[in-house]
């Protein structure tokens, strides 16, 4: 460890923020106080069960909402609004459906600068390439699996190259084997480019075979608990020690369901 | 070619009705001519050029107010999306001027411009352009916030989120506005063309009318029909093309 303790690129300063609820009545919390200190090139995995705040917090993060408190700190400076190099892939199926794919994939990299339209497209291509997609390079959205418009996503997200990469429950529709080629690669890519990441996960053993530290979270809205993952990379999902680790995990977020249900 | 052996039967099956209709001295061929003497008259209308003729004059009228109400309804429907206080005046008053029948319009244009082409023009675009903004601003409003989230995260704003990404998304629905504003924009010129006479450009609607007067009703009928025609033809030739690419590509309906 160095002397000087380095500064987070990504901190979470007691954010909170509430929905109307529907129908009336008291606004639904969705963060209730949420801070957290990320640091350049950690690999964060989120977990928690359903409607607790996660997809809220990567909006918050990426800047498509503000926050009702608190703030969000990147790189330095308040985050008002979104920024290329914070990219989100959404949970919800989000691809254009007037552009096919191979159109969809170049459209994230039109706002970086320079880059020409032929390069635009080889890079795209590439990375339709990586998530095995680019025989359907001409399809539309609507004539793509869930799982392949998911992996469309994914290209989409990865060829923008952001500094900062918020992924909502990416590989939560893929079959076992691709999602297993594509641990394989997002660990390289992270690795090779030193991104920060941040991912939506509701499988534990994802979580702990991608991240450096997995942080929990109960509903409405908070943290409750993080596990740092202190394995080498790279990481294979039926690794004894990650599944004992997983499995660890599992019983923490298990015991904090009982305890919200107590 | 299998597909239009149907219509065709039927149209032939009303043709028929309508032949023995007449035929059998039921109707009086002053309120009903035949089919055969509307054909006829069609026949010599076409070869002395009068149908060309008032088609040609017609369908300017149609295609210049069109252009005009649909220009107008883009620039209007993106200004009641963008601005509240838009919403609150121009709003408004195009709701309630949609409810206005077009010939409503006619004795004001005729105040206004005269028996001029432009009194013509003026009813057609007032025919069209409420309907049209009204919808082309549902068009907008109806465009999924996730895709301007996801466009804004890869960096687009302002006007590149426009051009981009709202105006891409609503068109199978802007183009459902245009539709509608063409069908309004045929029954305004109907209505202008019968009340409003430029002495020198007889529209189908003039031609019409003077079938009235002359009580020549083989005439009105054989305008009605190439009325009927022209609108199925625009339809199968501009609008259907163009939802069926929407349907393809896009996997609607
Ligand atoms: N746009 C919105 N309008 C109203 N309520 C919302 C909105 N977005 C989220 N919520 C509410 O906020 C809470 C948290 O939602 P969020 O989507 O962040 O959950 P999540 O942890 O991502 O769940 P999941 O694992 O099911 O995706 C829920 O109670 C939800 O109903
Ligand atoms: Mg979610």
């Amino acid at each position: 460890m160095s002397a000087i303790t380095p500064s987070p690129v990504l901190e979470l300063d007691a954010l909170r923020k509430a929905f109307p609820a529907p129908g009336g009545g008291a606004p639904v919390s969705a963060l209730s106080g949420v801070s957290l200190r990320v640091f350049a090139g950690e690999y964060v995995s989120l977990l928690g069960e359903s409607g607790c705040g996660k997809s809220t917090l990567l909006a918050l993060i990426a800047g498509l909402l503000p926050p009702d408190g608190g703030r969000v700190i990147c790189e330095g400076r308040e985050v008002s609004g979104p920024d290329r190099h914070r990219m989100l892939m959404f949970q919800a199926d989000a691809l254009f459906p007037w552009l096919d794919v191979l159109g969809n994939v170049v459209y994230s990299l039109k706002f970086s600068s320079g880059l020409s339209r032929k390069e635009r497209e080889e890079r795209a291509l590439e990375f339709l390439t990586l998530v095995g997609l680019a025989d359907f390079r001409r399809a539309r959205a609507h004539e793509l699996s869930g799982g392949m418009r998911q992996r469309a996503a994914l290209a989409r997200a990865l060829a923008a190259d952001p500094r900062i990469l918020l992924m909502d429950e990416p590989f939560s529709a893929l079959d076992a084997m691709t999602r297993e080629r594509l641990y394989a690669d997002v660990q390289r890519i992270w690795r090779e480019t030193g991104k920060t990441i941040i991912m939506v996960t509701h499988n534990v053993r994802e979580a702990v075979c991608l991240s450096t530290r997995v942080v929990l979270m109960k509903p409405p809205g908070a943290l409750t608990g993080e596990e740092t993952v202190d394995l080498p990379y790279p990481r294979q999902m039926n690794d004894v020690a990650l599944a004992v680790l997983a499995g660890k995990i599992h019983d923490r977020l298990r015991f904090s369901a009982k305890e919200a249900e107590a | 070619m299998r597909q239009s052996v149907l219509p065709c039967l039927l149209a032939a099956l009303v043709l028929g009705i309508w032949q023995g209709f007449t035929a059998s001295g039921w109707a009086s061929p002053i309120l009903l001519p035949s089919p055969l003497l509307t054909a006829r008259w069609l026949y010599e209308a076409v070869r002395d050029g009068l149908l060309a003729d008032a088609l040609l004059v017609t369908l300017r009228r149609l295609l210049t107010g069109f252009a005009l109400g649909l220009a107008g309804g883009l620039v209007l429907g993106v200004s009641l999306r963008v601005s509240a206080l838009a919403r609150r005046t121009l709003g408004l008053a195009a709701l309630g001027l949609q409810t206005l029948p077009s010939v409503c319009w006619v004795p004001l244009a005729i105040l206004w411009f005269g028996q001029t082409e432009a009194a013509m023009i003026f009813v057609v675009v007032m025919g069209s352009l409420w309907a049209v903004s009204l919808a082309v601003k549902s068009a907008l409003e109806a465009v999924p916030p996730i895709y301007i989230q996801a466009a804004r995260v890869m960096g687009a704003s302002g006007r590149q989120l426009w051009a981009g990404v709202v105006l891409p998304a609503a068109l199978p629905q802007i183009l459902a506005g245009a539709k509608l504003g063409w069908a309004f924009a045929w029954r305004s010129l109907m209505a202008a063309e019968i009340y409003v006479v430029v002495m020198d450009r007889f529209g189908l609607g003039q031609v019409l009318h003077f079938g009235r007067e002359l009580n020549a009703m083989e005439q009105v009928l054989g305008v009605m029909l190439v009325i009927v025609l022209v609108g199925v033809l625009t339809d199968y030739c501009l609008f259907r093309p163009a939802e069926n690419f929407f349907r393809r590509t896009r996997g609607l309906g």
